[in-house]
This record gives structure tokens, C-alpha cells and sequence, in this order.
């Protein structure tokens, strides 16, 4: 029933607020049954040549930005008949009942047309996306097994070990009810993925996918999978659920009651509550950690902190004096943070939050709110301000200044609080952090924010976090508690 | 221009044979799809004039998926969107 149109109109662009979008709109989705093949955002078919870089251990890494993952597009599960009946019906009802087409995570093995970065040290690669959800997958490379009684999720828990130059990848725990892949494949909670990630050399990626899952599937499902290096682009901040005007447009075409369209009634139209946090364990005494190798401060670690709400008030402009009484009045009904929208760079959340830690990158991940992640750069690297103007976490370029880790950010759109009580600022926040490891429990970090929209001086405080041993960041996803998946 | 994900849109006023002008909603691709064929947040401007061919919504509603744009300058972009695999119908 699908129309077609040509329009040759003269046309005044005009901001308004139209609120339809069409049913075969997936949220950055190719439709089931598009066309096989390198599709726009995948990428050269062949990566920049060069020899495979190596860590420290001698082992190969996948640290980079790579292209959307290609799929063979030739390799068909085969599916017990429940399962193919499933997929069937999602084909009928045009993928209209998509995870994806609602910002929630696709779950690995789904490759999204979008780049991925990988981040690697000796004990620990970090798979980053960019979408569909801007989140994160920790492989832990360091001999340790799946704990025992784990919680099922969207991304599974994941243990990895090296095989050659492969790095070997398990994962169980599954959430049942997530899309794989974009025909809605149907998993139990028992399905078992294995990915084999294989860097050629410098700029080309093998990954070999295999899903076991005895409830659904006859047999061994293999994909085979390539994808190239991305050295000239960066990956952008992708907030999926900023504008997605398609969950209120899919219901029509669905009609499932078991369906993610059948729980948007039990969408919490307040936004979701606030977090409740672990009781932080005391910090441990000992001396600031160092690379052995730089001799630089190591700040890697899990860390809480100790304080959400900023210590003072900034000093306003009559405008945004304004914009902030306002919010206070309105008591945060409006709150970013309720509707899975990001804190931003300075408002912390009370879940955890980790820093890893290369000589080149520094990541920074968070529990909650978004379970998202900050990257600051220390390898002298031009912010790609003509890419991304205006992000909620800005573009952050890091330097060792003695003992200090001096980071410093711009790119921010007006969007975020500072913290949750609505401090507001403008798109020409400039801010500086300054992280301080005084020894191996704490973590202090000095912000300076300067914002000549929105600040009449320059508003500075000090953040302190302490180390939690033995935590570990858990999968929070905003979205699924927003829309009642769970 | 809606320079936002999970996909970028943008509004246009269309005047049409019997000079009414109406509003219509069209659909481009996610953002950094649209950034690797060099479109930028600033591609469009409110007052430029361009044409659009795409895929209407299915419920009939003033909104479209594009499937390519004649920017103001002349060239003619891919909108980098689902509807991108659409039967042409020139």
C-alpha cells in the first residue's frame, strides 16, 4: 500500500511542529528485505592499509573507529517453527514492532549501520557505539568466568580470551525479549553468542558470529561479518531518543498484545523515577596508582560520587536567572534525566561511574542515566567542531599537567542540567575539569565553567568521587524503564 | 531543520496549484549518516528553496520520507533514509 510521490515544489523551509512519520521509519533501520550490501554507512570496502598495532602484551588492538559491520546477508538461521512463525509475523507487520525503532538497544550481535569504536587495554576492551544507542559492551579479557546468578539483559554478560590474534568473545544472559537482528529473530534467555573479532592488519576487521540457542534455533547460527577502519571520522554523539516521533506512529501497524507497542501503556508518562544508589563501600588507603611504563597517574577505577548537588548557585544573567527559577518552580517535571535524555558533562548521576585508561584516550562510562560514555582525547587532536557543533557532553581534549589530567570541553548544546535541580547553561559553556588522584581511593575533580551567555563570572566547584573495589558498572537502560519493557 | 536523532527532519512549506500553502514533514536520515555525504546542520536555511522526491507516510498525513534533496545550490543529495530504497517514480 506503499504510495510513491515526486514532488517538484518550490518550498520555504519553516521550522513547525509536525508530529507524523511514516510506519517504515526504523529509527536508522534498513527495512526488512532492503536491498544486501554496503549500505551508507559502512563505509570503504577496503580499510586504509598498514601493519596490525599491538598492545602492550603483544596482543593485537582494535582500538579505532570502525565502520557499520557488513553482513554476508547469506547465512539464514535455521529456526524451530515457532520461532519462524514469529519472524513471519514481524515481516507482515513491516518490523513495526522494532526495539530499535524505539531507541532501545538491538543487543549484540545487531550491527547497526552506525560506527563503533573499539578501546583497548591488556585486561579490558570496550566496544563503544554510536548507535542506535550511543551505550558500551565491557569484554573482560583478565581470566574471569560469568559470575554465577546473573540478571538477564539487553547486552549480556560478556568474558574473553585470546585464541592467536583472535579475540574470542562469550556472552550469555540475554534478555528474551530484545531484536538481534532486524528481522526479530526470537532468543530464550539460554541463547549463547560467540564473536571472534580478528584484526587483519591496520585498517580491516574480521568477526565471525556464532548464536546457539536450543530453544529456538535447530542449530548453530554462523555470520560472518567484515568491517574497515574509519581514520578520518569521529564518532558523533547519537541521542536516539532526542526527536523519535515513530513509537506513536507503529501502532497501527501491529496488532501483537505481547508486543513493545502493546507496553506503551505502561509508559511512565512522568518519566522515570529517581535512582536509588548502593551504599558505597569505605574507600581503601595506599598510594596514587601509576602506569609502569609513562609513570603517569593511573585514575582507572570504579568510583562513586560523594555528592550530586552542585555546592553553590552560579552567577546568572537576568536570563538565565530566569530560566532557572522557572525549572525550580516547576519543581523538575521537566528533567532531561526522567526521559532518558543525557546529563551532559557535568551533572553526575549517584551509580557509578569507571574510568579506562590508554596513554592516547581516556574513557569515561557511566551506570545510569544513559549508561553512555565520555571520551577525552590526549593525543593533541583538532575537536571536529564542524561535525558536531552542539552535543549534550561536548567535545573533550585531555593533557597531563604534572599530576593532573587538565580536560578541557566545548561543542555543548543548551539542552543539559547541571545538575538536578536545573541549572541551566547556555551553548557557549566552555568547560575545564582538572582530575586529581591523591591517592588510591579518591578521585577530585575541579571544574571551572565559563559561559558568557549565562554566567556573569566564571563558576567554579570541587566534585569528589571514592574508589568502590570489587564494583562493577551494571547494565542500566533509562528507556526500558521509561516505556515498561522490563 | 531538526538537526536531531534518532533521524534529521526538516519542514517546508509547499504552495500548491491552488495556492494554499501547506506544511509538510519530511523525514532524512540518522545524523551521522547524513555527515558522511557531506550534508552539515546548516545545510538547510530557513528561506532556501529546495525540492524534495520521497515516499509519503502510509496514513496519508503531510509527511514523507526523502529520498533525495535539490539543494539551493543545484546539487542533489542523498537524504541517507529508510525510504532511500524506494521505487523511483520520476
Amino acid at each position: 500500500m506503499r504510495k510513491n510521490l515526486t514532488l517538484f515544489v518550490v518550498m520555504a523551509v519553516t521550522a513547525a511542529c509536525l508530529t507524523l512519520a511514516t510506519a517504515q521509519d526504523k529509527g536508522g533501520a534498513p527495512l526488512p528485505g532492503a536491498p544486501k550490501g554496503r549500505g551508507p554507512g559502512r563505509g570503504a570496502k577496503k580499510g586504509p592499509a598498514g601493519p596490525l598495532p599491538r598492545l602492550s602484551d603483544g596482543k593485537p588492538d582494535l582500538t579505532g573507529v570502525w565502520n557499520g559491520f557488513g553482513g554476508s546477508g547469506n547465512d539464514a538461521p535455521n529456526m524451530q517453527p515457532w520461532a519462524a512463525k514469529i519472524v513471519a509475523d514481524h515481516r507482515a507487520a513491516g518490523g513495526a514492532e522494532d526495539f530499535e525503532a524505539r531507541c532501545l538497544p538491538g543487543g549484540p550481535p545487531r550491527a547497526a549501520p552506525y560506527h563503533t569504536s573499539f578501546f583497548a587495554t591488556p585486561k579490558l576492551v570496550l566496544m563503544l557505539f554510536e548507535g542506535n544507542t550511543h551505550m558500551y559492551r565491557q569484554f573482560f579479557v583478565d581470566g574471569s568466568s560469568h559470575p554465577k546468578d546473573l540478571k538477564p539483559t539487553f547486552y549480556g554478560d560478556s568474558r574473553a580470551h585470546w585464541n592467536g590474534d583472535t579475540l574470542v568473545v562469550d556472552t550469555v544472559s540475554f534478555f528474551e525479549k530484545s531484536w538481534y537482528d532486524f528481522a526479530g529473530t526470537p532468543h530464550t534467555k539460554d541463547m549463547h553468542l560467540t564473536e571472534e573479532f580478528h584484526r587483519i592488519d591496520y585498517g580491516n576487521m574480521e568477526m565471525k558470529v556464532t548464536i546457539e540457542d536450543p530453544g529456538a534455533l535447530n542449530g548453530p547460527w554462523v555470520i560472518n561479518r567484515t568491517t574497515t577502519l574509519e581514520p578520518d571520522f569521529e564518532m558523533t554523539e547519537y541521542v536516539c531518543n532526542e526527536n523519535n516521533q515513530d513509537p506513536d506512529h507503529l501502532h497501527a501497524a501491529t496488532n501483537s498484545k505481547e508486543s513493545v507497542v502493546g507496553t506503551q501503556a505502561k509508559r511512565l508518562v512522568n518519566g522515570v523515577p529517581p535512582v536509588q544508589p548502593k551504599k558505597a563501600p569505605a574507600p581503601p588507603a595506599g598510594p596514587t596508582p601509576r602506569n609502569s611504563d609513562t609513570g603517569t597517574v593511573d585514575l582507572s577505577g570504579v568510583w562513586v560520587p560523594t555528592s550530586t548537588v552542585l555546592p553553590s548557585d552560579p552567577s546568572y544573567t537576568p536570563a538565565f536567572k530566569k530560566i532557572y527559577d522557572e525549572r525550580k518552580a516547576n519543581k523538575g517535571k521537566d528533567d532531561p534525566e526522567k526521559f532518558c535524555l543525557p546529563d551532559g558533562a557535568v551533572r553526575v548521576n549517584p551509580l557509578p561511574y569507571k574510568i579506562v585508561q590508554r596513554s592516547n584516550m581516556i574513557a569515561l562510562l557511566w551506570e545510569g542515566n544513559t549508561h553512555s560514555y565520555r571520551r577525552f582525547f590526549l593525543n593533541n587532536r583538532k575537536p571536529p567542531l564542524d561535525i558536531e557543533p552542539d552535543s549534550w557532553t561536548g567535545l573533550s581534549d585531555g593533557k597531563w599537567d604534572g599530576d593532573t589530567l587538565v580536560v578541557e570541553t566545548v561543542g555543548f548544546n543548551d539542552k543539559s542540567w547541571l545538575d538536578s535541580t536545573g541549572k541551566p547553561h547556555s551553548d557557549a559553556m566552555h568547560l575545564v575539569e582538572r582530575y586529581k588522584r591523591p591517592d588510591l581511593g579518591h578521585l577530585n575533580v575541579e571544574l571551572t565553567i565559563e559561559d558568557a551567555k549565562a554566567f556573569t563570572k566564571p563558576y567554579s566547584f570541587t566534585r569528589s568521587f571514592t574508589l568502590a573495589p570489587g564494583w562493577e558498572l551494571q547494565e542500566y537502560v533509562c528507556q526500558a524503564i521509561l516505556d515498561g519493557v522490563y | 531543520m531538526e538537526w536531531m536523532n534518532p533521524h534529521a527532519r526538516f519542514y517546508v512549506d509547499v504552495m500548491g496549484t491552488d495556492g494554499k500553502v501547506v506544511n509538510w514533514n519530511f523525514e532524512l536520515g540518522a545524523i551521522p549518516v547524513l555527515l558522511k555525504q557531506g550534508w552539515r546542520k546548516d545545510s538547510l536555511k530557513q528561506g532556501d528553496q529546495v525540492s524534495v522526491e520521497g515516499t509519503l507516510a502510509k496514513d496519508g498525513s503531510k509527511s514523507a520520507n526523502a529520498r533525495s534533496v535539490v539543494l539551493p545550490d543545484g546539487r542533489r543529495v542523498f537524504a541517507g533514509s529508510s525510504g532511500g530504497n524506494g521505487p523511483a517514480n520520476q
